[in-house]
């Protein structure tokens, strides 16, 4: 006891706020954390006040007139109109789905889930730009594969990519896996107790789920919705490739269009002002749905397994519709990209045609400098964004979890950290364009920095949120018993308390390492010469019209991705 | 074993002695160079590389770059494949932060102009008096890339027989509806692709015509070829439609007409000198050769972009078949005057176009 008491006592003094080296490197990650955060979002702010970006002829000043023209603009209302639409439907859509999903792997007695479950979250490794490329190879409504198919077997085109319900489905079918394991975990979480005195009371399984088992997860549903829906509404490459063709324009879109296409940064960053006051109000709302709870959810164990229900013959319509999901989202994009890839400009697949493969296209691609110079920098951008992350977070997350700050400080740095979740990568590029060329400090534009800054700014709320969870696991006795015996905080951290976490640290730094690599907003305007990614790549040979280029790269981006998220499955993401 | 390292020391020795044998590279053109000349190609050695931004693909890109590099071996070129309009926002990036990489951009200069943002050569004729105005801007920033072409393309296997040859008018067939491609980046060129009209004209075209056929919207001319071919679009109103033929020709697109009716040629595409280029002197040495016969001729054969008045060439001889309408490029009024009709015709069709 009394040991336990001095342990606490030493523990205690090594957190007095005094100038001692820990304290230099705890206030100074603090520091960087909040620098990252908040300088890049004045800077939008303050662009979104001056008349231009300053050229040799025209240094800019201030003015309304962005503003003005935004909120006098009737489009602009329509742009609102769009983004609550887009986001509303593609998020029911995606919820649909993942409850069904997470039902069916959590409650019932289908075969193989956990075959299943890595099968429902690998899609998640397919980046929406390639999905989006897919589709409309696949489902153009004259041209597409799919209607050829159709029209020779049945006369008529039935699909048609460029429609308002295909960019929703497509939309939501991306969203499917993150919904998924937000709604499983909280599944999981729950009691099944009232649900087996449904069972034994005799209600049917339907109406259990009708009358039981919804009710009792929507607290959870709605914090998925929200969530899911802020991951909507920040999406760019599905509006930008379907919506923009179609007239159907979102606020991501239109910050895109308005800064890229009309070259108007000053407009294009009052969207953006716009566009990140949306999603803060979004994030007030997941933190007030999930403010209690889910911080510990991870902790709550369960004295027994649930009886599962059988669902029967329902199975196999069960198992269809996952096979339907998993065609959709995985085998018809691979497919297509593999077929295009194999010839100099498009073809329809036919026996016929199958004489004349060639691999052209991977001479070219392969051969271009650009090409190996941008998996150069994808590389780099791999490695040295998860290790910032950690290592920005790692700090974080013990001065949130283990410090003894009060608790005022602790929820300002868990805010703080979480608030880059607000902001859209699209809105963020825009922000760090102005910051790096305004103040650069650190002097770093035209490298792969701004970047990996951004990336390590858009990663840093899920990477806390993780990592807080692991040191809530891990109890202090163990770093009480380091300092007692007379290790330094700084040796405790390296060698006691970040071993302890090491599993989720891997897990942040793999899902992040995913993240990095199929990340197109942040680069977006960030890209100068010499620090282009193949994210950036596959987008410009879009833009230019290089489609056998683009399903080159698209495949193989397909296959690291995919690779990389079954080692997260296999070595970060041990939930099952 | 021993005889057969004495062998391969001979093998490796000989090649070394043989390649100190081989003549030294030939720098710079045959012609004796004059003293400004020369001073330029010393300063450009110095240089040693540039960068340029324009659209010009890899291949196209190597071709190019490569025929350049025949009379200069010494000057390393980089190029950003970058469209003109999201070329002018990354330079506007550059020239904000002070951080400059570009020399050089492929596009329309206007806007560039206006902001200050371009430097004339101004003792180009006096280092090169040979070089050929046609090829050269008034304003001496840039060489011109060889005329783009403007037209109604359209896939003569999808398109209705008896709406063949298809033309302007045509257009308007309910059997084309959701045919049509329309780029929204290129909004301003609505009068280089229908030259014979007036700009009350042409709105009144696009809104009774176009419009109500509700064409698919496209963002870059690359896009809008890349649905012909797979036959997403049947019909395209379309710029640069020589360079796209050069560019799908050789991969066996067919099926891909021009209307008989109207057709535009640019008189050329400036390739600009940037204010405070990093690389001034290696940039100046490609734009004189792009003037030259052999850029010109380089740039005809992998862009498909020839001299309209040259009969030799595919686009000369379309632009005599057809009566085209050559457009100036250096005429700043006209451009203004179409981007402010082009803006309307944007949000005819529902485009948001933020003022610029």
């Amino acid at each position: 006891m009394q040991l336990v008491e001095a342990a606490s006592e030493v523990y205690a003094r090594k957190f007095l706020p005094r100038f001692n080296l820990t304290n230099f490197v705890l206030a100074g990650t603090v520091a960087v954390i909040a620098y990252l955060v908040l300088a890049p979002i004045f800077f939008l702010l303050w662009s979104s006040f001056r008349t231009a970006l300053p050229t040799p002829a025209n240094p800019g000043l201030f003015t309304l007139r962005n503003y003005t023209f935004v909120y006098s603009n009737p489009t602009t209302y329509t742009l609102f109109l769009n983004t609550a639409i887009f986001v509303t439907v593609c998020t029911s859509i995606a919820l649909l789905l993942a409850v069904g999903f997470a039902w069916l792997i959590e409650r019932t007695d289908m075969p193989a889930k956990r075959t299943l479950f890595v099968l429902i979250i690998l899609p998640s490794s397919v980046p929406s730009l390639l999905m989006g490329i897919s589709y409309i190879i696949l489902a153009g409504p004259e041209a597409g594969l799919l209607n050829r198919l159709s029209h020779d077997l049945f006369g008529v085109k039935p699909f048609n990519i460029f429609s308002l319900p295909a960019m929703f489905i497509l939309q939501a079918l991306s969203s499917v896996p993150s919904s998924f394991l937000i709604v499983l975990s909280a599944l999981r979480s729950m009691d099944p107790a009232l649900e087996e005195a449904a069972a034994v009371s005799g209600v049917s399984w339907l109406t259990t789920i009708r009358r039981v088992t919804l009710p009792m997860m929507l607290p959870a549903i709605l914090s998925a919705a929200i969530y899911t829906g802020m991951g909507i509404a920040e999406t760019f490459e599905i509006p930008a490739l379907i919506g923009v063709p179609i007239g159907f324009h979102v606020l991501s879109s239109q910050v895109y269009l308005s800064l890229r296409v009309w070259g108007n940064h000053t407009v294009a960053s009052a969207y953006s002002v716009i566009f990140l006051i949306m999603l803060i109000g979004l994030v007030y709302l997941y933190q007030r749905a999930t403010r209690h709870g889910f911080r510990y959810a991870t902790i709550s164990g369960k004295g027994y397994r649930p009886k599962l229900i059988a669902i029967g013959r329902w199975k196999y319509f069960a198992l269809s519709l996952l096979a339907a999901y998993l065609f959709v989202t995985l085998a018809l994009p691979f497919f297509i990209l593999v077929w295009s890839s194999l010839f100099p400009t498009w073809q329809t697949p036919s026996m016929e045609m199958l004489s004349k493969v060639n691999l052209d296209s991977y001479r070219e691609v392969f051969g271009n400098a650009n090409f190996l110079d941008s998996v150069k920098n994808t590389l780099i951008l791999m490695l040295v964004t998860p290790v910032l992350t950690v290592a920005l977070i790692s700090v974080a997350s013990w001065l949130i979890v283990r410090s003894n700050l009060s608790l005022k400080w602790k929820a300002l740095l868990d805010t703080l950290t979480f608030w880059p979740h607000a902001y859209p990568g699209i809105v963020l590029g825009v922000a760090l364009l102005w910051f790096f060329i305004i103040v650069n400090v650190p002097p770093v534009w035209g490298t792969l920095w701004p970047i990996i800054l951004g990336l390590t700014i858009s990663y840093m709320p899920f990477s806390v949120r993780t990592l807080n969870a692991a040191f809530i696991q891990v109890h202090q006795e163990l770093e009480q018993a380091a300092y007692v015996s007379g290790a330094s905080w700084f040796t405790t951290f390296m060698r006691v308390t970040l071993p302890l976490v090491l599993p989720a640290l891997t897990s942040v730094a793999l899902w992040v390492a995913i993240h990095a690599m199929r990340s197109l907003t942040v680069p977006m305007f960030l890209t100068t010469r010499g620090n282009e990614v193949l994210a950036m790549l596959l987008w410009t040979y879009w833009d230019n019209d290089m489609v056998e280029a683009v399903s080159v790269i698209g495949l193989l981006y397909l296959v690291i991705c995919v690779v990389l998220s079954l080692l997260w499955r296999r070595y970060g993401f041990r939930d099952w | 074993m021993k005889a057969r390292a004495i062998v391969l020391s001979t093998l490796v020795a000989a090649c070394f002695a043989f390649a100190q044998l081989a003549p030294a590279p030939i720098y710079a053109a045959q012609v004796p160079l004059s003293a400004k000349q020369q001073a330029l190609v010393d300063a450009a050695k110095k240089d040693a590389t540039f960068d340029i931004i324009a659209t010009w693909r890899p291949a196209e890109a190597k071709a190019i770059f490569g025929a350049f590099k025949e009379n200069y071996p010494f000057i390393k070129v980089e190029q950003t494949m970058m469209a003109g309009a999201v070329g002018f926002e990354r330079l506007r990036a550059e020239f904000a932060s002070g951080r400059r990489t570009t020399d050089l951009i492929n596009t329309s200069i206007i806007d560039l102009e206006k902001a200050g943002m371009l430097q004339p050569w101004k003792d180009w004729l006096e280092v090169f008096p040979k070089t050929k105005k046609k090829t050269l801007h008034s304003s001496l920033t840039a060489a011109l890339e060889p005329g783009g072409t403007y037209a109604l393309v359209y896939r003569s296997d999808l398109v209705p027989k008896n709406l063949q040859p298809l033309t302007y008018a045509k257009l308007k067939d309910p059997r084309l509806r959701g045919k049509i491609g329309v780029n929204i980046r290129q909004y301003y060129f609505w009068d280089a692709m229908y030259p014979k009209w007036n700009e009350e004209e042409i709105m009144r075209y696009v809104k009774t015509v176009i419009v109500p056929q509700q064409p698919r919207l496209y963002n870059g001319s690359g896009d809008g070829w890349e649905m012909l071919v797979r036959g997403e679009v049947w019909a395209n109103p379309v710029s640069n439609t020589h360079q796209y033929f050069a560019r799908y020709a050789p991969k066996g697109v067919k099926n891909i007409a021009v209307a008989p009716d109207f057709a535009g040629v640019e008189s050329g595409k400036p390739v600009a000198l940037l204010k405070d280029a990093p690389h001034p002197n290696a940039a100046k040495l490609f734009l004189h050769w792009l003037t030259s016969d052999n850029g010109q001729a380089a740039l005809y054969e992998h862009r498909g972009r020839g001299n309209p008045y040259d009969e030799t060439n595919i686009v000369g001889r379309w632009f005599k078949q057809h009566g085209a309408k050559l457009f100036e490029y250096a005429d700043e009024e006209r451009e203004a005057k179409a981007r402010e009709s082009g803006a309307q015709i944007l949000q005819l069709l529902g485009v948001p176009v933020p003022e610029r």
